[in-house]
């Protein structure tokens, strides 16, 4: 498919219009993504804290409610009764507790007594008081007695799935008491309270963070106390999740977290596979730890429905541009596209055809009325071409006639005089143009004379043509009226001074000469050589007027030029007289006439043809018939000029005198 | 229980090469014929004992002819006890506990018969922080050390007669948090168990030192299959079916550690164990690596050299653990055994 103006017009401006719309939207989202996810640091923080201080405020009471124990077993011997009054109290005051015992080191109670520690817990029917200890439950190696009484403090155990007393996943707070024994403080025993993790897995389980996100809790060892996915809690640590997993990142946090440390950090969720971020925090009294995982997609879904609703808009924006900008395009290239139709058809030929008319006043209707112009300048172009081209044709059409008739005046009948057999003569005139100023003649000029001529006017064409014919014409009225006088014989006259006065070619230039002087303003002239042929004898008298000296041809198979007087040409001046000479022909004896077409033949190579060359070719002429002279010499002429243009008329005449007695046969 | 009779032994091993052939058909015929037996491990469900519980859960028990009852072990459940009184037949006790109970150091001398031995190489060790002054086993004297009870008492007890050290024993609980909380310099672990509880609580290697008995010519193999002399010689083919169903478990467990996982894992479960299968896998691994010959001249799985045996009695006995040792002959007693029907092994 072919992309016109307002396609590319159109994808240019759309282009560049849907980057700046995608790179505003986009940009915006970045703006806004960045301030959310500040903002999301903060607000992590702050829920993070806040359920620290929640679980908090449930477990930092605990610590002090065994020691307010452990202060009274230590400041005097309490009857059993009364310790387990103040056991009961607690738990009745605090929902937090779940159990709590009394546990005394080995033989510390009583002497008999290896484990003494009544425990007081809660049942479905209300406290219970047990006592703990025996051969399956050494209580005494346990982490809850043990661990706090090698550490003489407060230790929160891990958590523990406690068999032999309330059979409930806990944690145990537990802190040593003292005796005075030999003047020493030791380790009596330890004040234990039990707090079930049930509440603290429902609170911080219970947590919701935006959809899918999640909180959980680890230990001071790491180990999960709550965790949203199954199997997890009190089954892993962070770090053996961590080494499951392959993920070092999780190690990292997980031994940050298990020192006390507190930051938000990117990772991916390792229970919902999504990228996100975890704040962590430390609860001080037990050393766990609590983190929150947000998930990145919903923390930023504020920010991608805004984005979508950019995009969305920046999209239909983009359409109704996408349309109005098509529309408009097409509308700029409709008037194009017209006058592209329009200049197909004047292309066509119809120069007739009509162009738009546009009302706008921009580029393309200055376009439209340049082209009008242009057809109208065309339309007056192919006017006058077809004018000048009729008239030409008609001139030409004259000029062939002229042609015609100017080939029509000279003599063309050969052999000329059949009843002769004394002469055999050809002639040729070639044209350089439709007219030109050569000419040949020949006819019988008295008794047994026969007169020949060649011709050639100054300046070419028609004037040239015209000049010829009058030319023409004169010399033979002058030679034939001369032909007459010289016939009527005057009294006493001789014959052969009547042949004297009878026509001579001198005198007959010089009249005719004379004749063409006599008011030609153009100043043409002619040069004319002349011959008188007595049939009879073979003599030949010639005059010229400026005219080459024609070739003699002796059968015997000499050829010579004949010399001439160098006398004017005829028709420049009145007045010229020229010289009659008169030779003798031998039968067999050619005489060939030529204009200046011939020897000035030119070749490509500009040289002349010359006479010499013409004097060359003499020996394969003699002894030829007229005819055949003339063709020879054309064609020598011709091979010369080798396709070069011809310059000038090549008018030939040959004359053989073939003898008194020749027969005509 | 109801013991089954020796002339009855022959029908039992053919309707067992049966059972080889058509498993399927063979075994609702079989049912009545299962011998019942019970096997005590030393401590709760884990990946030590994986074996068994494959074993157990593979059929492989039944595909011998035996209805096995596995019982786990706990912080008071004592093996040996169990072998005493009959509430089991078979019991898996480290080699010096068994030698101990043969030879009756503190208590009556309780006549177990050695069937196997399946862990060759201590994992018994003394976990130290990195950071802390004790570079030896030497300098813990004077030191805060915790330590198990029973067996697991008897290498470290050797250890520091032989240096002349008196290091504070602190009974170590089945946690090392207080370790992890700085109440004692040194505490026991298993290298399979323990030392990778401390480094799933966040310590890395780097920031522990071990010292292994076994590195400290006080390699005492540890896990091994017992029963008692009376059963042994009762039914010598029941102890060859278990010895062997329990090898065959070990066996399977090794090449397909994610099925045995999930074996045990379920077992852990059940106990109401704290369950990690990273924790579980690591111990597999160890367990392969101290039970299987890990160079050319390791002692085959199932093996008791009499080197190891008595590399361990003369430790015993010389530090005044028993009085003296029982002969190698009577306590091993694997070679009692009648061999190996061909059938178990196209089996395995």
């Amino acid at each position: 498919m072919k992309r016109g103006l307002s396609f590319r017009l159109s994808a240019l401006v759309l282009t560049a219009t849907g980057l700046v719309l995608a790179a505003v939207v986009a940009t915006s989202y970045v703006i806004a993504r960045e301030a959310l996810l500040h903002n999301a640091e903060a607000n992590a923080k702050t829920l993070a804290q806040a359920l620290v201080s929640r679980i908090e405020a449930v477990l930092a009471p605990i610590p002090g409610l065994a020691q307010g124990v452990a202060y009274d077993l230590e400041d005097g011997d309490l009857p059993d009764a009364a310790v387990e009054r103040q056991q009961r109290r607690i738990l009745a005051d605090n929902n937090a507790v779940y159990g709590m015992a009394v546990a005394y080191e080995p033989f510390a109670h009583r002497p008999d007594q290896r484990y003494y520690a009544p425990y007081l817990c809660r049942t479905p029917l209300g406290p219970k008081m047990i006592n703990l200890g025996g051969d399956s439950y050494r209580y005494h190696g346990m982490d809850w007695y043990q661990v706090p009484r090698e550490l003489d403090r407060t230790v929160w155990s891990e958590p523990y799935f406690d068999q032999g007393g309330g059979n409930i996943l806990m944690s145990t707070c537990s802190l040593p008491f003292h005796r005075m024994e030999n003047g020493k403080r030791e380790v009596a025993g330890v004040v234990t309270a039990d707090v079930s993790l049930e509440w603290l897995k429902r609170l911080v389980a219970g947590t919701s963070v935006l959809d899918t996100g999640y909180a959980y809790l680890i230990t001071k060892t790491g180990t999960y106390v709550t965790h949203p996915a199954p199997g997890v809690a009190f089954n892993e640590t962070i770090f053996s999740r961590a080494e499951e997993y392959g993920d070092r990142e999780l190690r990292r946090i997980g031994q940050d977290m298990i020192h006390g440390g507190s930051r938000f950090v990117a990772m991916k969720s390792l229970h919902t596979g999504k990228d996100g971020f975890l704040v962590y925090a430390p609860l001080p009294s037990t050393g766990w730890s609590l983190g929150v995982f947000y998930p990145r997609d919903e923390l930023l879904a504020d920010v991608h429905s805004q984005a979508m609703v950019s995009a969305a808009l920046g999209g239909g924006g983009f359409l109704a541009l996408a349309v109005l900008v098509a529309f408009i395009a097409r509308s700029i290239t409709l008037p194009l596209r017209r006058l592209t139709a329009a200049a197909r058809e004047v292309a066509g030929g119809n120069l007739e055809a009509p162009l738009p008319v546009l009302a706008a006043r921009d580029e393309v209707g200055e376009l439209a009325e340049s082209f009008a112009n242009m057809q109208t300048s065309l339309r007056q172009h192919i006017r006058d071409l077809t004018q000048a081209t009729a008239s030409r044709e008609r001139m030409e059409s004259e000029l062939r006639i002229a042609h015609d008739i100017q080939m029509g005046i000279l003599p063309k009948l050969f052999p000329p005089f059949p009843d002769r057999p004394e002469i055999d003569l050809f002639a040729s005139l070639t044209p350089a143009r439709e007219v030109g100023g050569d000419f040949y003649d020949f006819f019988p000029c008295g008794e047994d004379q026969f007169c020949f001529l060649v011709g050639d006017v100054s300046g070419k064409g028609v004037p040239a043509a015209f000049y010829m014919a009058v030319a023409k014409t004169l010399i033979k009225a002058v030679a034939e009226s001369a032909a007459g006088a010289g016939q009527r014989r005057q009294d006493g006259e001789d014959a052969a001074r009547a042949q004297r006065r009878g026509p001579d070619p001198g005198r007959i230039l010089a009249r005719a000469g004379d004749d063409l002087a006599q008011d030609n303003e153009s100043c043409m002239f002619v040069t004319i050589f002349c011959g008188l042929l007595n049939m009879r004898t073979g003599e030949v008298r010639v005059a010229s007027a400026g005219h080459n000296p024609p070739l003699l041809l002796r059968a015997g198979g000499d050829a010579q030029y004949l010399p001439t007087h160098g006398e004017p040409v005829a028709g420049a001046m009145e007045g010229v007289t020229y010289t009659t000479d008169t030779l003798t022909l031998a039968p067999g004896d050619t005489l060939l006439l030529y204009t200046d077409g011939v020897t000035e033949a030119m070749s490509p190579d500009n040289e002349l043809y010359g006479e010499p060359r013409l004097m060359a070719l003499a020996p394969e002429l003699t002894g030829r018939d007229t005819r055949e002279v003339c063709a020879r010499v054309e064609r020598g002429v011709r091979a010369f000029a080798a396709g070069a243009e011809q310059s000038d008329d090549i008018t030939l005449l040959a004359l053989r005198f073939l003898g008194a007695g020749a027969n005509a046969g | 229980m109801r013991n089954i009779k020796a002339k009855h032994g022959f029908c039992i091993r053919l309707l067992l090469g049966l059972a080889t052939f058509c498993a399927c058909a063979a075994q609702p015929c079989l049912a009545a014929e299962l011998k019942h037996a019970a096997l005590v491990l030393q401590w709760q469900p884990q990946a030590q004992f994986a074996g068994f519980y494959v074993a157990q859960a593979k059929g492989f028990y039944r595909q011998a002819g035996v209805d096995m009852t596995l019982i786990p072990g706990g912080q008071d459940v004592v093996p040996s006890r169990l072998l005493a009184d009959g509430r089991a037949q078979f019991a898996t006790m480290f080699l010096a506990t068994g030698i101990e109970r043969r030879a009756g150091s503190q208590a009556k001398p309780l006549p177990v018969a050695h069937l196997a031995q399946l862990v060759q190489r201590s994992a018994l060790m003394l976990v130290v922080r990195a950071d802390s002054a004790i570079k030896t086993p030497r300098d813990l004297d004077g030191k805060r050390v915790g330590l198990w009870d029973n067996e697991f008492g008897l290498q470290p007890r050797a250890l520091f007669q032989r240096l002349g050290i008196h290091p504070r024993i602190i009974p170590q609980s089945s946690t090392l948090t207080l370790f992890l909380l700085g109440g004692v310099d040194a505490a026991s672990a298993m290298w399979y168990n323990e030392y990778h509880t401390l480094l799933a609580s966040g310590l890395n290697p780097g920031d522990l030192r071990v010292f292994f008995y076994r590195d400290m010519d006080l390699n005492f193999p540890e896990d091994g299959i017992y029963t008692l002399d009376k059963t042994l010689a009762q039914d010598p083919s029941l102890c060859r079916a278990v010895v062997d169903a329990s090898l065959r478990g070990w066996e399977y467990a090794f090449a397909h550690p994610d099925e045995a996982l999930d074996i045990v894992l379920g077992q852990m479960r059940a106990a109401h164990v704290p369950v990690s299968r990273a924790h579980q896998r690591f111990m597999l691994e160890r367990m392969r690596d101290v039970m299987l010959p890990q160079k050319p001249g390791d002692t085959a799985l199932g093996t008791l050299t009499r080197a190891d045996y008595e590399r361990v009695a003369n430790a015993l006995a010389g530090q005044g653990l028993i009085k003296s040792a029982p002969p190698f002959e009577r306590f091993s007693r694997g070679g009692d055994m009648p061999p190996s029907p061909t059938t178990s092994g196209v089996a395995r």
